[in-house]
C-alpha cells in the first residue's frame, strides 16, 4: 500500500512536470509566429506594388521578393505600349509594325495576346485589346490635360470616329509556329491595359506557388492576389469606399484569391468642369457612362478578376450578372453606383461584412 | 497519509505557478514580437522615412517631382495634399492596420509609395 502510493506519486509528479512544462513549450512554437516581411516596388505598369510574405526565414522572403520583382519588370517591358527597350520586341514594336509586317515576340507575350483575344470573345467585346487606336487618343488628351488643365480638351468627334473605324476593322494574327504576331490594319494597335496587370500578377504568383512559396500577398497597382494565409489568419481583402475613407466591404479568405477593382473615381481628368475617366466604352468610343463609380471582382484568378471588373464596369447590372453566370469559376462582385447604391453577388452579398 | 497529501499539494501548486510564469514570459515575448505599425514612405523604391502610427504627426515629402503632405492621425496615414497632377494619392484616403492586409498609397507622378509595416521589436 505504501509502496504503491510512493510509486504512484512519482508517476504523478513526472506526469505533472511533463504536462505543465510541455504545454507552454509546445504552445511557444505557435507563439513565435512567422514574421511579416514587406517590400515595395516602384515603376512596373506605371504604378506601385506591395508584396507581403509571412515566413520564419528572412532569406526566403528576400528570394521571393527578388523573383517577383524581376518577373514584374519583365512583364512590364513586354506589355509596354509607350516605350521600347534595347534588344526586346514588345507591344510597342508590334503596334509600330501595324499594316507593315509581323513581329517576332516572346512566347509569354503571345500567350498574353491570345488571352486577350479569348477575353474579347468571352466579354462580348467589352474588354477589347484591339481598341488601342481609340484608347491612345484619350490617353494623349488625358496626359496633356493633366499637365496643362487650362487647355485640356477631349478628342474630337472626327478623331474618335476615325480611330473607332480602325478599331472595328482591326484584327490580330498570331502565328505560334513562327512565333510572331501581326496587326494587318494600318493604324490599328493593341492595348492590354484592362488586363495585363492582373494577368502578369496571376502568372507570377502561380509560378511562385509552384516553387513552394505560400502565405504571401501581392498588390500590383490595385490588383490584389493572395496565397496561403496571413500566418494562420485569413487574408483580409477589402474594397475601398470610392467616395470617402476606409472600406465598404471586406472579405476574409484563405488560399489563392484575387480582387480587382475598376473605377472612374481615381484616374480621370476634367474638361470644362466635366470629368472624363479612363475606362472607354467600345460602343461609344467615350468613357463608360453606365453610372458605376467602381466595380470589384473577387475570384481565384487575378487575370480573370481584372478582365471581369472592366467588363462589368462597361455593362448594366443585369447584363453583368448574366455575363458572370457564364463564367465557370466562382465569382463575387460588388457594384458601387454613382448615387451610392451598391449591388452585390457572392461573398460580397453575405451579410455585407465590414 | 495526510503529510503526503500536503506534499502533493505543494508540488502541484509550485508546478502550476512555474508553468503559469512560463506562459506569462512567452506571452510577453510574443507581444513584443508583433510590434506596432509604421507608415513607411519610399521614393523610387527606397525608404526615405518611417513614421510610427501611434504618434500623430505631419511629414512633408519633397522630391524633385514635387511635394506631398503626409498626415498621421488616430493610427492612420493619409496624403492630405499634394502638387501632383492626378491627385490619386490624396483621393486614396486613409490607410490603417485594420483597413486591409495589403494596401498602399501611391503617387506615381512623384514616385512615392506609402505602406504599413510592423516595427521590429
Amino acid at each position: 500500500m505504501t509502496r504503491r502510493s510512493v510509486f504512484g506519486r512519482a508517476a504523478l509528479s513526472v506526469a505533472l512536470v511533463l504536462l505543465f512544462c510541455l504545454v507552454p513549450l509546445l504552445s511557444s512554437c505557435a507563439r513565435f509566429p512567422a514574421k511579416r516581411y514587406t517590400k515595395v516596388i516602384d515603376g512596373p505598369f506605371d504604378t506601385g506594388t506591395q508584396l507581403v510574405i509571412y515566413t520564419r526565414n528572412a532569406s526566403d522572403a528576400a528570394a521571393f521578393f527578388d523573383r517577383f520583382e524581376s518577373e514584374l519588370f519583365a512583364w512590364d517591358q513586354l506589355a509596354d505600349i509607350y516605350y521600347e527597350y534595347d534588344g526586346l520586341n514588345n507591344l510597342r514594336t508590334l503596334n509600330r509594325a501595324a499594316g507593315i509586317e509581323p513581329v517576332a515576340l516572346d512566347a509569354s507575350l503571345l500567350d498574353l495576346l491570345e488571352y486577350g483575344l479569348a477575353m474579347r470573345e468571352e466579354t462580348g467585346g467589352r474588354v477589347d485589346l484591339l481598341l488601342g487606336s481609340v484608347l491612345s487618343l484619350w490617353h494623349a488628351c488625358r496626359e496633356a490635360g493633366l499637365d496643362d488643365p487650362e487647355h485640356a480638351r477631349i478628342p474630337t468627334d472626327e478623331e474618335l470616329a476615325e480611330a473607332g473605324e480602325i478599331a472595328r476593322r482591326a484584327t490580330l494574327l498570331i502565328d505560334r509556329d513562327a512565333g510572331t504576331a501581326f496587326l494587318p490594319v494600318f493604324g490599328s494597335s493593341v492595348d492590354v491595359g484592362a488586363f495585363a496587370k492582373g494577368y502578369a500578377t496571376e502568372k507570377i504568383c502561380f509560378e511562385l506557388e509552384t516553387l513552394g512559396y505560400t502565405d504571401f500577398a501581392a498588390n500590383v497597382g490595385g490588383n490584389l492576389r493572395t496565397s496561403g494565409s496571413a500566418s494562420g489568419e485569413p487574408w483580409e481583402l477589402s474594397v475601398r469606399d470610392p467616395n470617402g475613407e476606409g472600406t465598404v466591404r471586406s472579405v476574409a479568405r484563405d488560399g489563392s484569391v484575387a480582387l480587382a477593382t475598376s473605377g472612374s473615381y481615381q484616374r480621370y481628368y476634367t474638361v470644362d468642369g466635366v470629368r472624363y475617366h479612363h475606362i472607354v466604352d467600345p460602343d461609344t468610343n467615350a468613357p463608360a457612362a453606365l453610372g458605376w463609380t467602381s466595380v470589384s471582382v473577387l475570384t481565384a484568378d487575378a487575370g480573370v478578376a481584372d478582365v471581369l471588373s472592366t467588363a462589368l464596369f462597361l455593362l448594366g447590372y443585369e447584363e453583368g450578372v448574366s455575363l458572370l453566370s457564364g463564367v465557370s469559376a466562382p465569382v463575387s462582385a460588388l457594384w458601387i453606383a454613382d448615387d451610392g447604391t451598391t449591388f452585390a453577388v457572392g461573398a460580397f452579398d453575405e451579410g455585407g461584412g465590414s | 497519509m495526510k503529510r503526503f497529501w500536503r506534499r502533493d499539494a505543494v508540488l502541484f501548486l509550485s508546478l502550476l505557478l512555474l508553468s503559469g510564469a512560463l506562459f506569462l514570459v512567452l506571452f510577453l515575448l510574443r507581444g513584443n514580437g508583433e510590434g506596432e505599425w509604421d507608415a513607411v514612405i519610399s521614393y523610387r523604391g527606397n525608404v526615405v522615412a518611417r513614421l510610427p502610427l501611434e504618434h500623430d504627426t505631419e511629414y512633408l515629402f519633397e522630391c524633385e517631382e514635387g511635394v506631398n503632405r503626409v498626415v498621421i492621425e488616430g493610427g492612420a496615414v493619409r496624403v492630405e495634399s499634394a502638387d501632383c497632377k492626378n491627385q490619386i494619392c490624396v483621393r486614396h484616403g486613409t490607410l490603417s492596420p485594420d483597413s486591409a492586409d495589403v494596401d498602399f498609397i501611391s503617387c506615381a507622378p512623384h514616385r512615392l509609395l506609402i505602406v504599413l509595416e510592423r516595427r521590429d521589436p
